[in-house]
């Protein structure tokens, strides 16, 4: 996915302007990480997109003209591997839900130091996704209401395996990874990665989710 | 008598009752119009020369000069004579017929046999007691070829009534078999077979009526109508069975006794059909006529006939008055449809039952035999209908009636709704005023506080940016502990303590402080709602800050446990230990603190309790299971 590069090209959308200056100076504190551009609105975003790959995307959720969430969602279509972060003040579950379902792999407080702001993009280029103890129990209680409701619907349901669900359980209980990894006797970089496959399951189903409502709608045609 | 509606129930009283006397004149003429059929080219023996005589072989020409008697001849009642006799007659042919011929006799009381020429050609069964009762069946009897002779035949018929009833004969006809045997045909149908229908049909009707009145519990008046259904059957059966046993007195005896006991039956049933409770006389009347009856069984012959069963023809019909003055009163009231039809079946009834009367008593020829068990198919019919309208229309009462309880249900169902919407936007206001005043509190608790010194810094001049820095983190974690605070955590203490420890983790981080984390499964904690969960943060925090900043601590562990508060209630407990030098060794420093911590756990029902460690202190919550 992320090949071996010297730097890292970055797209951060945040309308409120000293934060958007704050975020960009920490995330270059890192010599890997290049804010490529920043831009305050979603049409600017959009432009951007369209001309260029980033490697990460980072934006916030309320844009004075959309959502952030449309913007993590439009970048498969794009056809682009780009990894997706959102920027969140208090990081609640409400908020970074929506944005992982849209396809998100994690998520920035905007009150971070820069030191952690760095580490949490280079940890997601490196393959991990950090994930709150609420997103975690969001995401247990959202499984096993799946699995409930599964016997006679046969449309495809994201399955966890046997070790994605006890590492989330452990997230949950607020474990942190390298005690997880001792618990549960396997890496932390097996850890993080059973993370960003959960993620990755969530926002495929979600936005395969979306595209079959959006049918059911009449919103989208097949086969134009 | 006033009248609530005179238009529509005069109306109706006036066209029905011309209607109903239509029907009855119709009948009448009917009647009149019906004759036993008289053949008309046959010979009609109108008049035979008769002998009082008991025996068995006809009397020879010589002897047979008696009365001349014109027929029909009716035996007037004269119990002390001889109920036996002999009708003969010369029949002079010029030629002998050269086809079949009969004898045909169609009313004979009670039995009768026919001699030619002093042999016998036919009888209507027995002539020992009890003798056959032919008194509604017609006589046929076919004349070999040959016996018919030129010249002067002898035609001789005895006629045997039983020792207590009139003798009877009919017109007496001699003809060609073709040109006989319709009229037998017909009067045969009319007079027998007609009967054994009845019969078999009032059987019918009573079974499916007993049936009904048994599975329907309530309709005790279709049990009343199959009980009298079959007392009126057994009555026809008694006019009908030829052959008696054991004596003719005792079907005399059930044939009145059924009559009378249908109209006892009659009582209830008319009573019950126009909306009457039961009554005591109606068992009265049950019991009188089972002593009267018991009586007349108990009488000798002299008294029996005719004076016993006159009277007590009259009493039924006088009995009879009773339900047909029910009937017609609720009809008057209240001009119900089936009762205007019970009416006018009963009419026929009591009509025909009186032209019974008038024949036992003499005053009406008997050619046509007994009429009342002809009333049966009126009655049947318009009872049958009415009680099948009834049970039609109570089913279709009971199908509206649940119509309009579903309704009802339903209209409860919706009101219940509304109520229970009502209370929920109640409930939920009040919710939301607790949420609201409870946030109020929060946010002056902590970030307004906070904000009011971060103003007091900034405004002093002496502003460092460290330490505006400080003071807005502290004022956003605060703010992201009440956040926190609103997450479902579903009861589960271990979801707070982890909310709690993603929060902290990179400050610790940071400051390069070692954090143990020891936290197991425990039982959920009933109604951990945010206002519980917010101040069990607080604590969280306060014992963090505590151990950071006035104990100097570079380890921290958090634990859970259950355990029982003072030995009783049974309780979770989280523990913070630090193995900093110690605070609460002086209470001026870290006093406020802790009074705080105290306050905040006896907010939520918890208890809070701090010790000094071997090394460190330990800072426990204890919160109450249940």
């Amino acid at each position: 996915m992320n090949q071996k590069k010297n730097s890292f090209q970055i797209l951060l959308v945040e309308d409120e302007g000293a934060t958007r200056e704050r975020l960009r100076a920490a995330v270059e504190s890192h010599p890997q990480l290049v804010v490529r551009a920043s831009v305050a609105t979603f049409k600017e975003a959009q432009t951007e997109l369209r001309s260029w790959q980033p490697d990460v995307l980072l934006t916030d959720l309320g844009l004075p003209d959309g959502s952030g969430i449309d913007l993590i969602a439009s970048l498969p279509a794009l056809g682009y591997s780009t990894e997706a972060m959102v920027i969140t003040v208090f990081g609640d579950e409400r908020h970074v839900i929506q944005a992982v379902e849209a396809g998100a792999t994690g998520y920035l407080l905007k009150d971070d130091t820069a030191e952690n702001i760095s580490a949490a993009i280079l940890e997601l280029l490196a393959g991990g996704s950090p994930m709150s103890p609420s997103i975690a129990r969001y995401l247990l209680k959202r499984f096993r209401r799946e699995a409930a409701s599964e016997p006679a619907n046969a449309s495809p349901k994201p399955q966890l395996s046997e070790r994605e669900l006890e590492t989330l359980n452990y997230v949950a209980k607020g474990f942190s990874y390298a005690e997880i990894s001792r618990l549960m006797g396997i890496s932390e970089h097996t850890i993080a990665s059973h993370l960003k496959h959960i993620y990755r399951k969530i926002g495929v189903h979600s936005r395969g989710e979306a595209v079959f409502e959006a049918m059911q709608l009449g919103l989208l045609t097949t086969g134009q | 008598m006033p009248l609530a509606s005179p238009s529509s129930k005069e109306l109706r009283f006036y066209f029905r009752w011309p209607l109903s006397l239509g029907a009855l004149f119709l009948l009448g003429v009917l009647a009149l119009l019906y004759k036993p059929f008289e053949p008309s080219e046959a010979l009609s023996l109108d008049t035979m020369s008769f002998l009082a005589l008991a025996q068995e072989n006809p009397p020879s020409i010589l002897d047979a000069v008696g009365d001349e008697r014109l027929l029909p001849d009716e035996w007037p009642w004269r119990p002390d004579e001889v109920a036996e006799g002999w009708y003969t007659t010369i029949l002079h042919l010029e030629t002998p017929p050269n086809r079949l011929w009969a004898i045909y006799l169609p009313v004979v009381w009670m039995n009768a046999a026919v001699y030619l020429n002093g042999e016998l050609l036919g009888t209507g069964g027995r002539f020992e007691e009890p003798i056959s009762r032919n008194w509604t069946r017609p006589l046929y009897i076919s004349i070999p070829n040959g016996m018919l002779r030129p010249g002067d035949n002898h035609v001789a018929v005895r006629l045997k009534t039983a020792p207590t009833a009139s003798g009877y004969l009919g017109k007496v006809y001699l003809g060609p078999d073709d040109l006989l045997h319709p009229s037998y045909q017909f009067q045969y149908l009319i007079r027998v077979t007609s009967l054994q229908i009845i019969v078999v049909s009032l059987l019918g009707i009573a079974f499916f009526m007993g049936l009904l009145g048994l599975l329907r519990r309530g309709a005790s008046v279709y049990l009343w109508f199959a009980a009298l259904a079959v007392c009126w059957s057994i009555y026809n059966f008694s006019l009908l069975i030829p052959e008696v046993w054991p004596s003719d007195r005792a079907w005399d005896q059930v044939r009145i006794g059924a009559l009378a006991f249908s109209v006892c039956i009659l009582i209830p049933f008319i009573r019950r059909f126009c909306g009457l409770e039961k009554s005591a006389w109606e068992r009265r009347v049950f019991i009188g006529t089972g002593i009267a009856f018991a009586l007349l069984a108990a009488v000798p012959d002299s008294w029996y006939y005719p004076h016993g069963t006159r009277a007590w023809d009259m009493a039924v019909i006088m009995l009879g008055v009773w339900p047909a003055y029910i009937n017609v009163r609720t009809y008057w009231k209240t001009g119900r449809i089936d009762l205007y039809i019970l009416l006018v079946c009963g009419l026929v009834s009591f009509v025909l039952g009186g032209l019974d009367v008038a024949m036992i008593l003499g005053l009406r020829d008997r050619s046509y035999g007994y009429l009342l068990p002809y009333a049966v198919p009126p009655l049947l019919i318009g009872i049958t209908g009415i009680l099948l309208y009834h049970f039609v229309q109570a089913s279709n009462e009971a199908e509206a009636l649940n119509r309009e309880l579903e309704q009802r249900v339903e209209e409860k169902r919706r009101e219940l709704a509304e109520n229970y919407q009502a209370m929920q936007r109640l409930e939920r206001e009040r919710v939301l005023a607790e949420e609201r005043e409870r946030i109020m509190r929060d946010m002056h608790d902590g970030i307004g506080g906070q904000l009011v010194s971060l103003l007091a810094v900034a405004e002093s001049g002496r502003e460092n940016g460290d330490q505006v820095a400080g003071m807005v983190r502290e004022a956003l974690s605060d703010l992201r502990l009440m956040i926190d605070s609103f997450e479902p955590v579903d009861d589960d203490l271990t979801a707070v303590l982890a909310m709690y420890r993603s929060r902290i983790a990179p400050v610790l981080d940071q400051q390069g402080i070692e954090l143990q984390w020891q936290i197991s499964d425990i039982p959920p904690i009933e109604g951990l709602g945010p206002q519980r969960v917010l101040q069990i943060l607080r604590i969280l925090q306060e014992a963090t800050t505590n151990a950071l900043r006035h104990a100097g601590a570079g380890r921290l562990s958090f634990a859970t446990s259950i355990g029982r508060i003072n030995g009783s209630a049974r309780a979770v407990f989280v523990d913070v230990c630090d193995d900093g030098s110690g605070f609460d060794a002086a209470p001026s420093g870290g006093g406020y603190g802790l009074r705080n911590m105290k306050r905040r756990a006896a907010a939520i029902g918890a208890t809070l309790e701090i010790s000094p460690q071997e090394q460190g202190t330990r800072v426990r919550l204890g919160i109450p299971l249940a």
